[in-house]
C-alpha cells in the first residue's frame, strides 16, 4: 500500500517498503500531462442526450471545470470523455420578470451573476454569496450549475439560492422534470441527478416586495468556506416577515434550517428570540471535522453567525419602520 | 483525440492542433512558447498561469485547449507594444514590485484586467482585483503602489 497526502497536484507519499516519504508532482511524473481523456462539445440538447446516453458511466460533464479539471489533475476521477455543456443555448443567460421571478441557465458564471442588474436589485444575497465565492479568475469560470451539482457542503451560492426557494430544471433520457433544491441534494458529492441528466438551469419566484438578506461566513481571504450562514427575510405588503436561514459547510450538503426559520417567524421579536434561532440553527447542523476545522468549533460557529446574520437583517428591518 | 483550433492569441490568429487533455497552460508555453503564464499549483489556486479569455482573468492551467476555439487570448506577452513596455510593467520595474518575478505574469494580466474596467482604481478595488495571486517574497505592499501609479501614468 502507498500513502499519499495530497496537496493540490503535489503530494507526499511514503512507499512502506522503503519506509521512506517522498515528495511526487503526479504531473511532472505524467511527463506533463493529464489522462488521456476525449472531449465533446455538443450544440443542441439532443446531441448532448445521445451523447450522455452513450458514454454512460465513462462520460463527466464539463461547465467551468473548475472543480473537473482539478479532480482529473489529482487523478480523483479519470473519465474517458468530458462532454462540454457550454455550447448549449439552453444553458446559457439569466432572465427575469417581476412576476415570473428569475431563471439563471446553469453555464451563467458566477461573475456574471452577480453583475447582473435584476439579480442585484432583487436577489442581492445571491451577489453577496457570489463574492464570496473563490477569487475573481475563478468566478469567471464557475458556473452556477456547477456550483450545485458538485454537491460539496462548503460551496457558497447554494444557501443563498435555498433561501430564494430555487427549483432545478433538470433534463434527461426520460424528459423534463423539476425538484426543489432542497431536495436535490443526497449527500457530500451525490445529487439526485440521475445518470445522463444535465442541470438545465434554475428557477428563483418572484421576489417579494422587500427582502434583505446577510451571509456570513468564517473563511480566510480567498480560502474555502469553513462554515458560513445565509439569512433572508422576506415581507409581501403587509407586515409579517417570512425567514429563511441555510447553512454552508455545516452538513454533508447545504442545509436549511427549518425549525430556526420558524422560531423567527412566530415567536415574540427581542433577544430571546433570536437566541433561540441561532441555537436551533445549530441543532440542525451536522458538521464534519475534517483538516480546516473541528465538528465542536462549526457547530458553535453556526451559533455565532446566524446570530450575526439575524441582527443584521433585523437592523435593515428596522430600519424600514419594524 | 486530436483536434483543430483557431483563436486569436495576443492579436494574431493562430491555429494548432491539440489533443483533447491538453491544459490551455501547456498549449501556450509548450507549443508556442509563451513562457509568461507559469506553471505552478496546476489547481487554480496560485494566479501565477493567469491569462485574460474573452476580456476576463482566469486560470491556464484550468482550461482545457480545445476550450480556446474561437476564443481570444491576451497573455502577458501581449501587454507591450513592441519594445515599449505597458505602463503597468514600467511601474513594477520602477517600484520594486517584484522579487524573483514568478507571480509577476500573473500579476500584472490581473491588474491590466483591471485598469480595462476601472480607469483610477483606489488601493481597494486593486486589492480586489489581486485577491487570490500569490506572492511568497515581497509583500503585496508595492505591487499595489506600482498598479497605483501605472493607473495615474497611463490616463
Ligand atoms: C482555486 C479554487 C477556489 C475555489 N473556491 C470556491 C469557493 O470559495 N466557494 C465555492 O463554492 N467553490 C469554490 N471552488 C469550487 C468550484 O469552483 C465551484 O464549485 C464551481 O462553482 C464549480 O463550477 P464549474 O462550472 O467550474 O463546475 P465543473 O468543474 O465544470 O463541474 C462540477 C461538477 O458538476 C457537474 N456539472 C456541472 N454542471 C452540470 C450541469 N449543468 N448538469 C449536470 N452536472 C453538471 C460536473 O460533471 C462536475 O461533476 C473553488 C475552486 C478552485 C479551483
Amino acid at each position: 500500500m502507498v500513502i499519499y497526502i495530497k496537496f493540490g497536484c503535489n503530494a507526499i507519499r511514503r512507499i512502506p517498503e522503503m519506509n521512506e516519504w517522498t515528495y511526487s508532482d503526479f504531473y511532472l511524473e505524467r511527463g506533463g500531462n493529464l489522462h488521456p481523456f476525449d472531449y465533446a462539445k455538443p450544440t443542441s440538447l439532443a446531441e448532448a442526450r445521445t451523447l450522455l446516453a452513450q458514454t454512460a458511466a465513462d462520460g463527466v460533464v464539463l461547465a467551468g471545470g473548475s472543480d473537473v479539471l482539478r479532480r482529473i489533475e489529482e487523478e480523483v476521477i479519470r473519465p474517458q470523455v468530458l462532454i462540454d455543456i457550454k455550447g448549449l443555448p439552453e444553458l446559457r443567460g439569466i432572465s427575469f420578470s417581476v412576476h415570473g421571478g428569475l431563471s439563471l441557465g446553469a453555464t451563467t458564471t458566477i461573475s456574471a451573476l452577480a453583475a447582473h442588474n435584476d439579480v442585484r436589485r432583487h436577489y442581492s444575497l445571491l451577489v453577496k454569496a457570489s463574492h464570496q465565492l473563490g477569487s475573481l479568475r475563478i468566478r469567471n469560470r464557475a458556473t452556477v450549475g456547477g456550483n450545485i451539482c458538485v454537491a460539496l457542503p462548503q460551496t457558497d451560492l447554494p444557501p443563498a439560492l435555498l433561501c430564494y426557494d430555487a427549483t432545478c430544471h433538470l433534463l434527461g433520457p426520460e424528459g423534463e422534470r423539476t425538484v426543489p433544491l432542497s431536495e436535490c441534494y443526497k449527500g457530500t458529492r451525490q445529487t439526485a441527478l440521475e445518470p445522463g441528466e444535465l442541470l438545465v438551469r434554475v428557477t428563483l419566484p418572484a421576489p417579494a416586495a422587500y427582502s434583505y438578506g446577510a451571509y456570513h461566513t468564517v473563511r480566510q481571504g480567498g480560502q474555502t468556506t469553513v462554515v458560513g450562514a445565509a439569512v433572508l427575510a422576506r415581507r409581501a405588503s403587509g407586515p409579517s416577515t417570512e425567514w429563511r436561514i441555510a447553512l454552508a459547510a455545516a452538513a454533508p450538503y447545504p442545509l436549511r434550517a427549518y425549525e430556526a426559520e420558524t422560531h423567527l417567524a412566530s415567536a415574540e421579536p427581542g433577544a430571546a428570540m433570536v437566541e433561540k434561532a441561532a441555537e436551533l440553527a445549530m441543532r440542525a447542523a451536522q458538521p464534519a471535522d475534517d483538516i480546516r476545522a473541528s465538528a465542536r468549533y462549526r457547530r458553535s460557529m453556526v451559533g455565532v453567525l446566524v446570530r450575526r446574520g439575524i441582527e443584521e437583517v433585523i437592523e435593515q428591518l428596522s430600519g424600514r419602520g419594524r | 483525440m486530436k483536434h483543430q483550433i483557431t483563436c486569436k492569441i495576443n492579436d494574431e490568429v493562430t491555429r494548432m492542433e491539440v489533443e483533447s487533455h491538453r491544459t490551455l497552460l501547456d498549449a501556450l508555453r509548450e507549443d508556442l512558447g509563451l513562457v509568461g503564464a507559469k506553471h505552478a499549483c496546476v489547481s487554480g489556486e496560485c494566479g501565477s498561469c493567469n491569462i485574460l479569455f474573452d476580456g476576463e482573468v482566469v486560470s491556464a492551467c484550468m482550461i482545457l485547449a480545445v476550450e480556446a476555439d474561437g476564443a481570444e487570448i491576451i497573455t502577458v506577452e501581449g501587454l507591450a507594444e513592441s519594445e515599449r513596455l505597458h505602463a503597468l510593467q514600467k511601474a513594477f520595474l520602477d517600484h520594486n514590485a517584484l522579487q524573483c518575478g514568478f507571480c509577476s505574469s500573473g500579476m500584472l494580466v490581473s491588474s491590466y484586467a483591471l485598469l480595462q474596467s476601472v480607469s483610477r482604481p483606489n488601493e481597494q478595488e486593486i486589492r480586489a482585483a489581486l485577491e487570490g495571486n500569490l506572492c511568497r517574497c515581497t509583500g503585496y505592499a508595492d505591487i499595489i503602489k506600482a498598479v497605483q501609479v501605472a493607473s495615474r501614468a497611463r490616463r
